[in-house]
């Protein structure tokens, strides 16, 4: 400790009061801090253009931000296209270019954080196809969020990082840290998100929660075992996040629905319930046991 | 109150049935009686809901039938998180009951199968709320169903769903060579933001920026008391001159402005774009 005194809470920025720089409690990321950069794209008609300051005294610099409209942005937001194919191909969601373009640079925007390409692994720049003359940035991680039609609300729908299928290509945490600066780089209130049952994103996004579920068994989805829930987002939630793992419930807390992934019935009675106007939460990250994935889930009654 | 809506074929505004797919928290932000043509409670379908599935299957079979020879259809998450949980769909469907044997057949639907089957739908998401909206997708069945009588299904479709999101600027990316710009030209000019876009699937990707008034989406239906002016065109750009795209957007790049000014026009060497400079001081 640096004897900076605590964090103070303005309601979006965690900076410290005396020495306005990221409060050393955060050390825990400094790695990440210290050997990436965050980049934005958006288009000057996103409203992420107007996003506020970052948390932690992060910037991003001119050279980093990323212009959909811009033929010179074309090589980045190529790469960007790359590293999703690397983690949503597998399952079957890769993001088409026009779906990038239509629906997350020119309407809202991408978060994350890259490297230099001189600072980059050459195996790591083989995975994202980075031409051998390219001397720009790299990007490890992303998250994207577009606005809905109520003033306040993003919808955050894909997030991901490198270090999911090239374990070490970027710090640990990296794709946690990236949600959790992303939701203050879009000055949201409430953010919505989608994700399986059986993804280990599923995780990363209950220690944002508790989770509010809006779905449980969504047939409009690719994939039916898709959950829709929100977050509403403030400080204390983002520092939770990033400090705290949620405790998991007993196995037997009598106000808990251990809801069994793979159980299909069981994600399409809680979509019942839900839909019969009940609401749940989501608690915790899931349990595995052997081979079985169990969330935990409780009914809100107040 | 504004003047009854009078298109270029009012019998779809007869014949066939609005709808509109929209969160439920969004319902309130949406004008759902567009020109005074009120969508049916029924008809307005909450993508989170389980029964709602059967109808978002039939709006991706649209999306195909439309965009599948293109390549670009779309795939169902992408409907799900780029368009009904974010923004709305609005478009025009008919009972499945009132529809001919080789119509049903064509769209896949099971034999007695009754319900709402969509036959255009534009789709957008907010990018400034609540007036400025990025359309992403306008789909019509009437190039598959040429006997059904849908001339104007897309003009009115955008129309009116520009309206019911209560847009005021619209902004849209499509092809030089679309058909589709023959539709969005039809609302007035369009200002030119990219001319070339290497950031989208197809580099000859033009995107554009449209300011909405009631006299231009009047004017897209073929109401024939509205009026819309075009600017003269300066030059034309031909619908596979990458070299020319490529100039201008070096030139809107630089900060010159450019107007897409009118429909494409057919053309020995193939389709040609008027567009105009924007004189600025």
């Amino acid at each position: 400790m640096t004897g900076c005194g605590p964090p103070v809470d303005r309601g979006i920025d965690l900076f410290c009061v005396l020495c306005h720089t990221a409060c050393v409690e955060h050390d825990r990321y400094r790695r990440i801090i210290d050997t990436c950069q965050p980049y934005l794209v958006t288009s000057a008609y996103g409203t992420a253009a107007e996003s506020g300051r970052l948390p932690f005294g992060l910037e991003i610099k001119p050279e980093l931000c990323f212009d959909p409209h811009r033929v010179a942005s074309g090589p980045f937001l190529h790469t960007l296209q790359r590293l999703d194919e690397l983690t949503f191909g597998p399952v079957g969601m890769p993001m088409p270019r026009w779906v990038f373009y239509d629906c997350a640079e020119v309407p809202g925007g991408i978060f994350g954080f890259a490297r230099p390409a001189s600072e980059v692994p050459l195996w790591v720049r083989y995975a994202l196809d980075v031409p051998d003359d390219y001397e720009g940035p790299v990007p490890l991680s992303l998250y994207v969020a577009i606005p809905m039609v109520e003033p306040g609300s993003w919808h955050t729908y894909t997030m991901c990082s490198l270090n999911e299928v090239a374990p070490g290509a970027g710090p640990a945490n990296l794709a946690l840290f990236t949600q959790a600066v992303g939701l203050r780089a879009f000055s949201m209130q409430l953010a919505y998100g989608t994700t399986q049952w059986r993804s280990y994103k599923l995780g990363d996004h209950a220690r944002f929660g508790p989770l509010d579920l809006i779905t449980a068994w969504t047939p409009a989805h690719s994939d039916p075992t898709t959950l829709t829930f929100t977050i509403p987002v403030n400080a204390r939630r983002i520092e939770d996040a990033l400090e705290i793992e949620p405790a998991r419930p007993a196995v037997d807390d009598p106000v808990i629905r251990w809801i069994d992934c793979d159980e299909h019935s069981q994600l399409r009675a809680l979509q019942a319930d839900i839909e019969a106007g009940r609401r749940f939460q989501i608690v915790a990250g899931p349990v595995i046991d052997g081979s079985y994935t169990r969330v935990p889930v409780r009914e809100v009654t107040s | 109150m504004s003047r009854p809506l009078r298109t270029r074929n009012d019998a779809i505004l007869r014949d066939m049935t609005p709808f509109l797919v929209a969160m439920p928290n969004h319902w309130s932000w949406l004008d759902r009686s567009p020109f005074g043509l009120t969508i049916p409670d029924e008809n307005i379908i909450d993508p989170t809901k389980m029964a709602s599935e059967r109808f978002l299957l039939l709006l991706q079979t649209l999306d195909r039938l439309t965009f599948g020879p293109e390549g670009m259809p779309m795939p169902r998450w992408v409907f799900y998180d780029c368009a009904e949980v974010p923004g709305a769909i609005f478009g025009f469907a008919q009972k499945a009951e009132k529809l001919p044997d080789a119509v049903r057949e064509a769209i896949g639907l099971e034999p007695g199968e009754t319900g709402l089957v969509p036959f255009s739908m534009y789709v957008a998401i907010p990018i400034h709320p609540p007036d400025t909206w990025f359309g992403h997708n306008l789909a019509s069945l009437n190039p598959t169903f040429p006997s059904m009588n849908l001339k104007g299904l897309a003009s009115i479709t955008k129309a009116l769903a520009l309206r019911v999101f209560r847009c005021q600027v619209q902004i849209g990316a499509t092809q030089w060579d679309s058909d589709a710009l023959h539709i969005h030209t039809r609302f007035g000019p369009l200002d030119l933001l990219t001319a070339w876009t290497p950031a989208h699937s197809e580099a000859e990707t033009l995107t554009y920026r449209l300011q909405v008034t009631e006299d231009n989406l009047r004017y897209a239906c073929g109401d024939p008391d509205a009026t819309l002016e075009y600017p003269e065109a300066d030059f034309e750009v031909t619908a596979d001159d990458r070299a020319a795209m490529q100039d201008l957007q070096a030139r809107i790049e630089a900060g010159e402005k450019y107007v897409v000014v009118g429909p494409p026009r057919r053309h020995q060497q193939g389709r040609r774009i008027p567009v105009a400079r924007v004189k600025t001081d």
